[in-house]
């Protein structure tokens, strides 16, 4: 059940009213949670039933060792049952994410040695949504274990945090300490609540439908249509700024929509992606790409580590691993590796070359906007890692864009499609400021908030493809 | 309350709420501005198409008459309507629309019959034997009488129609609307008292409960329009400032475009990709034995004669890859009840002697289109014997003009 689909909007059309019905009286909070939990499971169960076992379970071991951190006692007694949390959650993931890639990949490996190798693959699902639950999952029990937070008392309000139905397949990953808060206690959905929330979920889906789902096709016809070496330079370079679109546009579309559902229930969730091509180096980028998932390999990863506090070396070792991480995060492939690598070792130089007092100009706008356009293009070689099927296919792209740069038969339909996207997310953001609350937009009380509405609504309506498009995040 | 939840802002003024009916007004303003410049999308099984009139007008030279479905037609304004359909109809999907030429068939059959024959192909890539089937019936609702006397040829890969049943699902992945814009209210309680899986189910109910919002917006019209001529102006913008690649001059499309899949390099080889990707898949399952008294192509073969019409099958070449995915032990085994079959319902095989080489399918499933014409010769010769014998073809037997029984 994805967020633009008709089938979604018959789930809301139940679940929203209802929660209104059921939030009268001092108590109606509990009873909007019963109805939260119910319908997040739901949601979840409609990609397929026997996924909920997985998250019931994250859910569970979680509650458990939460409680059983907060009652220890002693240093070790919390520490053992914050290993099982760690070591459960990652234990279910490995298994049904990264198993077949690590056994295949050594399997591969003996091969090219010489020798004769089999082993057992366990061709699983990938159940949807998994790595964002359990980071999240996970989480609580760290923080509880921190002491930031204390153990909450009841099974389904935790489990409500956990499978909440806007944020659980692709977040963002809240934090415990956000969240359940905003869970446990009464809420009021205002006037501004409903208009702010329309207004995300409107965005999300222009973002979404009109910009990242026709970019989709494109992206496919030039990365999957021919065989890597077939595709001239300049498809292949108007593919990879096409991509670069696409996944900002279907993630952060996800994300405001997932926001602005929540907040139709009166819950805030964290803002996810701000305006993230207009940074000027890595360490910026990363502050605006993805935050709930930056934040936490910030806080649960690299800090742990040893962050920034050791020497020039270390800290280039911890923000290798945790962007490698990171990379192995959003899938089990060594494109995704070498992707968290590059990141990993484009911010350890930067770190350097800022630490010796290096920089591309001041700060006038001509240096601004080098540093960004460099920084986009540095931006967009990685999401060639990232798209790319294989390394073969990485190479036969940069080959063809530095030493191919000709027409083919696809570059027209790549470039239309990238360019007009381009431009309506350029006229979209000049208008709307990127803004949460629509009322800030110039002349929003007069005629231009209709306008610009009616606007978004008509492209939604005009050009959105046919048929259902998951969200490329879903599948990590 | 938590603490984030403070950080919602709070409006100052509201404005004249009135306002607010531009945005609806901008919505269908913006449509109608852009209906005229697209064409609207007709389903297919239409006996209003632009290709009706035009049929008439293009006779092949032997005498034959061809007319094809509606897809993606123009206006649906040709007023007069036949008293009966035509001699010959053909169904199938892409590898049929592949293989079988009809107005090479209407021109074969002509020849040798001596008189003139009408064909109609109904082939279409990623259809399914369960949109044939409405698509017939959709006929029938226009014209109870276009189907008397007619032969209906349904394609058979390998000798062996489809042998889906009402629980398998009713259409490919991504082609929801074909078989919703065929569909009438009590499908859906055939669609919820069979087994198809619910995900299923519920995407086909969504899809035509909905079914309004697309014919109302035109939406898919509009948005091919925008995109086709913006790519248009981009080709002409792109070819003044870069070169274009060199290629040795192609000797012609591999396969004939009403396959659907493309005729460059480029989709070829993304078709070939699918196709061996779905090939594998399908060699690791091997589906249940169905019971041929169960299958959808029954229920066809039913409403076919119930209104005047005759079915016959037709073998259609296979690639030697799909040919291997036919060969696992329980689709031998449908394969083998499909011939008590049809000897009972009096169905008619027509085994085309047509043998294919190595090169004859550039993805592994469509015939070449330089094999195109032989198929469709082979595929006449069968026919026409089968006629002068009389096991199919009452109509066509009979000589020039002869009314429908």
């Amino acid at each position: 059940m994805i967020f633009d689909s008709w089938t979604f909007l018959a789930f809301a059309m139940v679940v929203y009213p209802t929660y209104a019905l059921l939030g009268r009286g001092p108590m109606g909070w509990r009873r909007q949670n019963t109805l939260l939990l119910i319908a997040s499971y739901v949601f979840y169960g409609a990609w397929d039933p026997r996924f909920l076992s997985l998250i019931a379970l994250s859910t569970a071991i979680d509650y458990v060792a939460a409680r059983g951190i907060s009652a220890s006692r002693s240093s070790r007694g919390r520490n053992a049952w914050l290993g099982l949390s760690c070591a459960s959650n990652l234990a279910i993931l490995f298994a049904f994410k990264y198993f077949d890639f690590f056994v295949g990949s050594a399997v591969a490996g003996i091969r090219a040695l010489g020798f004769e190798a089999n082993a057992p693959v366990l061709a699983v699902i990938l159940p949807v949504g998994i790595s964002f639950y359990t980071f999240q999952s996970m989480s609580y029990a760290i923080d509880v274990h921190r002491g930031r937070i204390a153990p909450i008392r009841s099974l389904p309000d935790f489990a409500l945090y956990v499978a909440f139905f806007p944020q659980l397949v692709a977040g963002p990953i809240e934090r415990a300490e956000r969240l359940l808060p905003q869970l446990t206690g009464p809420r009021r959905v205002t006037r501004d609540h409903v208009r702010g929330g329309l207004w995300l979920v409107l965005v999300g889906l222009f973002k979404k439908s009109v910009l990242a789902d026709n970019l989709g096709r494109v992206v496919d016809l030039a990365f999957d249509g021919s065989p890597a070496g077939d595709v001239a330079g300049s498809t292949c370079l108007f593919a990879v700024y096409a991509f670069a679109l696409q996944i900002y546009c279907d993630f952060s579309g996800y994300s405001d929509m997932a926001r602005g559902l929540a907040r139709l229930l009166g819950i805030e969730l964290m803002r996810n992606f701000d305006r993230p091509y207009l940074a000027r180096d890595p360490r910026e980028f990363w502050q605006r790409w993805h935050i709930s998932l930056s934040t936490w390999l910030r806080d649960y990863v690299y800090i742990p580590l040893g962050g920034s506090r050791g020497r020039r070396f270390a800290t280039a070792r911890n923000l290798m691993l945790t962007m490698l991480l990171g990379g192995l995060w959003h899938g089990a492939a060594w494109t995704f590796v070498l992707w968290g690598a590059f990141h990993g070792l484009w911010l350890a130089l930067h770190r350097y070359w800022t630490g010796l007092g290096l920089s591309l100009g001041g700060e006038g706008p001509v240096a601004i906007w080098t540093q960004r356009v460099l920084t986009f293009h540095a931006v967009c070689l990685g999401w060639l890692l990232f798209r790319a099927r294989d390394l073969t296919q990485v190479g036969a792209f940069l080959h063809a864009i530095a030493r191919d740069f000709v027409l083919d038969e696809n570059t027209a339909v790549v470039a239309f499609t990238a360019l007009f996207a381009w431009l309506l997310l350029l006229a979209f953001e000049s208008v709307s400021r990127d803004d949460d609350d629509p009322t800030r937009i110039v002349g929003w009380r007069r005629a231009n908030g209709p306008l610009l509405v009616g606007t978004l609504v008509l492209l939604v309506v005009a050009l959105a493809p046919a048929g259902e498009r998951p969200f490329l995040y879903f599948q990590f | 309350m938590g603490r984030a939840q403070q950080q919602v802002p709070v409006s100052a003024g509201r404005g004249n709420p009135w306002r607010w009916l531009l945005a609806p007004a901008v919505v269908v303003v913006g449509l109608w501005a852009m209906r005229p410049a697209t064409q609207a999308f007709d389903g297919w099984f239409d006996l209003r198409g632009p290709d009706r009139a035009a049929a008439g007008q293009r006779g092949t030279p032997g005498g034959g008459d061809v007319r094809s479905g509606g897809a993606g037609s123009g206006s649906a304004a040709s007023g007069s309507r036949e008293a009966s359909g035509p001699d010959l109809i053909v169904l199938g999907t892409s590898m049929t629309a592949a293989a079988v030429a009809p107005e090479a068939l209407a021109g074969d059959l002509a020849k040798t019959l001596g008189r003139r024959v009408t064909v109609r192909s109904f082939a279409r890539p990623g259809s399914t034997i369960v949109q044939h089937l409405f698509g017939v019936r959709k006929l029938l609702k226009q014209d109870p009488a276009y189907l008397r006397g007619t032969t209906v040829l349904v394609e058979a890969p390998a000798g062996r129609p489809s042998w889906a049943t009402w629980s398998t699902p009713w259409h490919i992945p991504g082609t929801t609307e074909f078989v919703v814009s065929l569909m009438q209210n009590d499908d859906l309680v055939r669609l919820w008292s069979s087994d198809a899986p619910i995900a299923h189910r519920w995407s086909i109910t969504s899809a035509y409960v909905t079914r309004g919002y697309d014919e109302w917006t035109q939406r898919r019209s509009i948005r091919d329009h925008v995109f086709r001529r913006g790519t248009g102006l981009a080709d002409a913008l792109l070819r003044g400032v870069l070169p274009a690649r060199r290629r040795a001059t192609p000797k012609g499309p591999s396969i004939h475009a009403a396959a659907g899949v493309g005729t460059s390099g480029a989709e070829l080889a993304r078709a070939r990709g699918e196709v061996e990707r779905e090939l594998e898949a399908a060699r690791a399952s091997d589906p249940p034995v169905t019971a041929w008294g169960e299958t959808v192509f029954r229920d066809l073969v039913a409403l076919v004669r119930a209104n005047g019409g005759e079915v016959a099958v037709f073998t259609l070449p296979v690639s030697s890859a799909q040919s291997r995915v036919l060969e696992t032990p329980n689709r031998r085994a449908i394969a083998r009840a499909f011939v008590p079959f049809a000897r009972d319902l009096g169905i008619e095989r027509l085994e085309v002697p047509f043998t294919v080489g190595r090169d004859d399918f550039p993805d592994l499933r469509h015939l070449a289109v330089t094999r195109r014409l032989d198929f469709t010769r082979a595929l006449a010769t069968t026919l026409a014997a089968a006629v002068r014998s009389g096991a199919v073809g009452e109509r066509l037997s009979q000589g020039p003009g002869a009314a429908p029984r």
